[in-house]
């Protein structure tokens, strides 16, 4: 299993370092942005303005809170970067397997003595780790910008808890579209349909602050779940963390399952023939 | 199951979906012995060695790998069995060195770096070279020396010379006698009957999944068919070489050209042509697709 994890690890070297890069600019801009916003009193009378003249926009991104730390990231940061993290993890979780199978390369790695349960629990924790690092690069960013800011100031712990409860839910994205990877017949599809979902839960989130409708529909939301500034007022919601981390499990199950009763094709893309689910629980 | 045996193979049946790619496949392969399986594209070969592997799963059957179920102890006999595809596909970013260290590291690094550079050697592989900028040809020699770098007691090869130029598939073909004399039992398919003719011991012929028949190769060298054109310096009334047996006249060009169909030994027919003035004479073997094609007219004859 090592070894596997350590060829994925390699694999991911060109999007770890893309990403990286690209949320450790991010969070520093971020980060660095407050100072400029906290020191200038006409930025935060433009803020209060817009909560007077459209009070749905206000709600909908947290307005009241921009003057405090947590409350500008909560609007500047965590408003975009799930979705964006979210997109992200849809390819890793279609490309797990699938694209080695859709590349052909599959064949001849099972060909090798090693089990498909080595290879897929391999491939997941290696793209686990690339997804917890990003997400400590991320964290990390933000507390480099504190080295420099006077006002942008959160205990480390602290900000950490945002990302510990992004991480469960963007797991989730991760470990649907690795099972959408196991039952749809092209990694593209899966790929699609997981972001499909991800931009839903996004706009479903965002909206349901203001269209009263969507509330019922923003429970089965995974981003209604994200805590960020109640995080640091009242700490994690262990149950909604560890219902995601559950979730995932299970989720992460059913594909692995589904993984060791495929049969490996020799290349290209598989038919819409949903035979995977009738044999799941039988055995060949 | 026979453990003397390192393949057996008891009616074995595989759908893909509603299609029927094997249709009840029994095969017995001794340790230490090239057998060859033969069938055209699409009989069902490389679905056979994909379920020895335990790659794809039939709905029927039975499969022993020297002596192990590949379903109960896939790992066991992967670790024991050298593995060509027919469809070879690697990392592109990796170099030939990266993909066989790789594939060693799967192996627990029980390969011999040594014998490992030597095949390559022999088989005039640069191994600095990433995958992506390599011809199909060297591609198929990475996957060669792949299969054979753990000196494995089984190889199961799908096509193995394909891609290769004529002077590389003979290389190959001394590599897979060579480890035969070194005890490992070679299974190659192939589509090609002179391929498999110069070095297998026995040959199973495959088709629409169905095994057809096994024969000794020195039969199957006696019965192959060839195609003969003959072109006489001039013209020429040769009723003695088309009342040999075996001969098939299928059409005289003119008075001094003709294309025959020949099975049987060639040096009789040698021998009465060899009697008239001959200015050209061309023999090739008949494609596997021939041979079939004339098998089962005689048995729909029948």
């Amino acid at each position: 299993m090592f070894t596997i994890i350590r060829n994925t690890l390699r694999k991911s070297r060109g999007s770890l370092t893309g990403w990286g890069i690209g949320l450790a600019a991010l969070g520093i801009l971020m980060g660095s942005m407050f100072d400029l916003i906290f020191a200038t009193d006409e930025m935060m009378d433009v803020v209060n303005a817009y909560a007077v003249a459209m009070p749905e926009l206000a709600v909908m991104f947290n307005m009241d809170a921009m003057g405090t730390p947590i409350g500008w990231l909560d609007v500047e940061y965590f408003s975009f970067v799930p979705l964006m993290i979210g997109l992200f993890v849809t390819g890793i979780g279609a490309n797990m397997l699938a694209r080695d199978e859709e590349d052909g390369t599959l064949d001849l790695i099972l060909a090798h003595p090693v089990s498909r349960t080595s290879l897929f629990w391999g491939r997941f924790l290696a793209n686990t780790l690339v997804i917890i690092v990003l997400m400590l690069i991320s964290w990390a960013s933000l507390l480099l910008t504190m080295t420099w800011s006077e006002n942008f100031i959160i205990p480390a712990f602290d900000l950490l808890l945002p990302f510990i409860s992004l991480f469960g839910i963007i797991m989730f994205f991760m470990t649907l579209s690795l099972l959408f990877g196991m039952l749809l017949p092209a990694r593209s599809m899966a790929r699609m349909l997981s972001g499909m979902l991800v931009g839903a839960s996004f706009f479903i989130t965002l909206l349901s602050g203001v269209v009263e409708d969507l509330e019922p529909v923003a429970d089965f939301s995974p981003l209604s779940y994200l805590e960020t500034v109640n995080a640091i007022r009242d700490g994690l919601n262990l149950n909604w963390f560890g219902m995601f981390i559950a979730i995932n499990l299970v989720v992460t199950l059913i594909a692995w399952q589904l993984f060791q009763r495929r049969d490996i094709r020799v290349g290209g893309e598989g038919s819409w023939r949903l035979h995977n689910l009738k044999t799941m629980f039988v055995k060949k | 199951m026979n453990h003397s045996k390192a393949i057996e193979v008891k009616d074995l049946v595989k759908f893909y979906g509603k299609v029927k790619a094997l249709s009840g496949v029994n095969l017995e392969v001794k340790r230490g012995e090239i057998y060859g399986f033969l069938g055209p594209n699409g009989a069902g070969k490389t679905t056979t060695i994909r379920c020895m592997l335990d790659l794809i799963r039939p709905q029927g059957g039975s499969i022993s790998i020297l002596g192990l179920n590949p379903k109960a102890e896939p790992e066991v006999i992967k670790a024991r069995v050298g593995y060509l595809p027919g469809e070879l596909h690697m990392d592109e970013n990796m170099t030939a060195k990266q993909i066989l260290r790789f594939f060693n590291h799967l192996r627990g690094n029980r390969s011999d770096w040594e014998f490992i550079e030597e095949l390559s050697e022999r088989l005039k592989l640069e191994l600095k070279i990433p995958i992506k900028n390599f011809s199909k040809g060297n591609k198929q020699k990475v996957g060669i020396v792949v299969a054979l770098m753990h000196r494995p007691e089984l190889l199961l090869l799908d096509e193995p010379t394909g891609s290769l130029d004529p002077l590389m598939q003979q290389e190959v073909l001394r590599m897979l006698v060579e480890a035969r004399d070194n005890g490992a039992t070679v299974f190659m398919s192939s589509h090609i009957i002179s391929e498999v003719q110069a070095i297998a011991d026995r040959v199973a012929i495959i088709r629409k999944g169905i095994i057809i028949e096994v024969v000794e190769t020195s039969a199957l060298l006696k019965r192959s068919m060839r195609k003969v054109r003959i072109r006489f310096q001039q013209p020429t009334e040769a009723e003695e070489i088309y009342k040999l047996p075996g001969v098939e006249l299928i059409a005289k060009d003119d008075s001094m050209g003709v294309s025959l169909k020949f099975e049987g030994e060639m040096d009789t027919l040698i021998k009465t042509i060899a009697k008239y003035p001959v200015n050209d004479f061309e023999t090739e073997y008949a494609s596997l697709e021939e041979i079939f094609l004339a098998y089962y007219e005689g048995q729909e004859d029948d």
